[in-house]
């Protein structure tokens, strides 16, 4: 029976292939996409006119402070309604992607901006650098040690929610499991063989992530 | 959609609401107490001396960090009654929400215990204090002041989380917002009264917080 089923869950392969390559594509243009974004959006949640940087905290915790799930559905439903038309699933997923990984982003790069120290601001400015200047060769690369850790272990989070768009009709991994495990009873098998792929791309990332850490951390007492 | 946002008929039909909130905070307390268990275990484990219990605490931690929730809830959901395990919804939400954060809090607790200065043990160690000693005065107090801060903020994780057990149809928060679109046919106004709730919450939590960031730099000295 066992292998019976197996066989037949042999059929399902290259549909199964099909979500495991979007959920690769989602994840890496959503990565790409929010890490400019959240270092812009970062960098002025420390550099702006108080107002922006305000509305920036309020962006922040709004996005912090509510599920993934819940700003999914808003997007999902407010989207068409905003730009005027009927859209398919995935841009409403890549914009509650965006604008949910954009604000944990933004928050780690707010953390390093503000880490450099204020003198070094005022020297710069002495020299006669500009702003933009300052953060190209001042700024930025000081905080890229300190930022590194944080941002790869937000990766893999970001990657992991990339499942939840599946609930908005998205086909990515998880999905194309669903959709196998209602015909085929082997959830056992669908979901640890699911289980394994997101551990191949996940896995790679938390062991660099906690390498980073160590490397970059200082530990009590030193 | 936007033009009648329809304020009244979420006062009308609040119940739901006030429900599905009660079993967001019923399923996230017993989530919390599986994972707070399943995390100080899974760290003993993993600082003891046993080679295979380090390992297998090991495999339990990584496999669950490096694979999503919504996989690991299906897999529970799925496979359990597969292996002649029938359990009610709420049992399998508990029990993934509890695994799931159990992972996390087993590295929050271990690195709150490693981030104790060695340097302190020894001069604890040369001045005759026992090895129980050493960890309930020494060791624990401050592992436990700098645990306290990622604790808070994998328990508002955690509360975030069990949004994903409407997905097995419990019904918490989040399915009240799908019940309530299902029921008018207008689901903008059971997200954002949801999404108002889950933030309330995540204040709440986030005050609670920082009232203790404060006490605890006073243990550790530093932030």
């Amino acid at each position: 029976m066992y292998f019976e089923n197996l066989a037949l869950l042999g059929n399902y392969a290259p549909f199964f292939l099909k979500g495991v390559w979007t959920t690769i594509w989602l994840s890496a243009v959503c990565l790409a996409l929010a890490t400019v974004t959240g270092l812009v959006v970062g960098t002025l949640h420390q550099l702006a006119w108080k107002p922006v940087r305000a509305l920036i905290t309020v962006y922040i915790h709004l996005v912090r402070g509510t599920p993934f799930l819940v700003q999914l559905f808003i997007i999902f439903f407010l989207l068409p309604e905003l730009v005027g038309l009927e859209l398919s699933p995935i841009p409403s997923a890549l914009v509650a992607l965006l604008i949910h990984g954009t604000a944990y982003i933004a928050a780690i790069f707010s953390a390093g901006v503000a880490s450099i120290p204020k003198g070094q601001w005022e020297a710069t400015a002495a020299q006669g650098l500009s702003l933009m200047q300052t953060l190209r060769h001042v700024a930025f690369p000081q905080i890229f040690q300190f930022v590194l850790p944080p941002l790869v272990g937000q990766y893999v989070l970001l990657i992991k929610d990339t499942t939840v768009v599946s609930i908005v009709g998205v086909t990515e991994l998880t999905k194309s499991g669903l959709l196998i495990a209602s015909r085929i009873p082997e959830g056992v098998t669908i979901f640890s063989v699911i289980g394994v792929f997101y551990f191949l791309i996940c896995y790679p990332l938390v062991h660099l992530a906690n390498r980073l850490e160590q490397r970059f951390t200082p530990t009590a007492g030193n | 959609m936007l033009g009648h946002f329809n304020l009244q008929l979420i006062f009308d039909h609040f119940d739901l609401f006030r429900h599905g909130l009660w079993w967001t905070c019923l399923l996230s307390a017993m989530g919390w107490i599986s994972a707070v268990s399943l995390g100080l275990t899974a760290c003993a484990l993993k600082l003891g001396p046993v080679r295979a219990l380090q390992r297998s605490a090991g495999f339990y931690i990584e496999s669950i960090r490096s694979t999503p929730l919504l996989v690991q809830l299906y897999f529970l959901y799925f496979g359990l009654p597969e292996i002649g395990i029938v359990l009610p919804e709420v049992a399998v939400g508990v029990i993934a929400l509890g695994l799931n954060s159990g992972a996390y809090m087993a590295e929050i607790f271990r690195a709150g215990i490693l981030k104790v200065a060695p340097g302190q043990i020894e001069a604890a160690r040369s001045s005759g204090l026992s090895a129980w000693r050493i960890q309930r005065h020494v060791v624990l107090p401050q592992a436990v002041a700098y645990a306290a801060m990622p604790l808070m903020s994998q328990t508002i994780v955690l509360v975030k989380d069990s949004s994903l057990l409407s997905l097995i149809s419990i019904t918490e928060l989040a399915f009240a917002a799908e019940d309530f679109y299902s029921r008018f046919f207008s689901p903008l106004e059971g997200y954002v009264t949801i999404a108002l709730l889950y933030f309330a919450i995540y204040l709440i939590l986030n005050s609670a917080s920082d009232h203790w960031a404060r006490k605890i730099k006073t243990i550790t000295g530093t932030g």
